[in-house]
């Protein structure tokens, strides 16, 4: 593969990495999203003075293109994962972006007549790692 | 699935790989006999 010649001050370019049950589909855009839930305290005049912050989470938002190096590898790529599968990112520049997600609502498969098809992939990550284990758990 | 029968991550990569490979959709369904935990990867299985 192609590298990115660089000159000056250092970027981060690009979002090469892989999803383990994610083959064929070419990655194009990838964006992660902190979220978490907040309960502020006010005092008696109506500013702010507690705050808790509970289930911090990332949201991930992956686009990709439906390639392969064969028309049935292409075929493939186009197809949904069940609820809460587990994925696991891999290989990204940015640690942030590694680490076990869970699929979530609001994946796309999306076909046009005069375009490459695209696949979209919501993924969620807890940031408490026994929280994110437990979010990936299958109950016995 | 019981923990007793969680995958190998090897398990896991060589089943994926079945899957995403298998051309057609009876194909695929033979994969997911072989590898009963693939319905909690692929949503296509949990349906044929």
């Amino acid at each position: 593969m192609a590298t990115i010649t660089k000159r000056g001050k250092a970027t981060v370019s690009g979002i090469p990495g892989s999803f383990d049950v994610i083959i064929y589909p070419v990655l194009q855009t990838g964006k992660l999203n902190q979220n978490f839930e907040e309960d502020v305290v006010k005092d008696f005049l109506g500013f702010d003075v507690a705050w808790n912050a509970r289930n911090e989470h990332y949201l991930g938002d992956f686009a990709f293109k439906l390639l392969g190096d064969t028309q049935a590898n292409a075929n493939a790529g186009g197809v949904f994962l069940a609820p809460y599968a587990t994925v696991t990112l891999s290989g990204f520049d940015l640690a942030t972006f590694n680490g076990v997600y869970q699929n979530i609502s609001g994946g796309d498969i999306d076909l046009g007549n005069t375009k490459v098809g695209d696949l979209a992939s919501k993924l969620r990550r807890y940031a408490d790692a026994t929280q994110n284990t437990l979010a990936n758990t299958i109950p016995a | 699935m019981a923990a007793g029968n969680k995958p190998s991550e090897s398990e896991r990569k060589t089943a994926i790989k079945e899957y995403h490979d298998a051309a057609s959709k009876a194909e695929k369904a033979v994969v997911m006999k072989k590898y009963p935990f693939l319905v909690h990867i692929f949503s296509e299985g949990n349906h044929s």
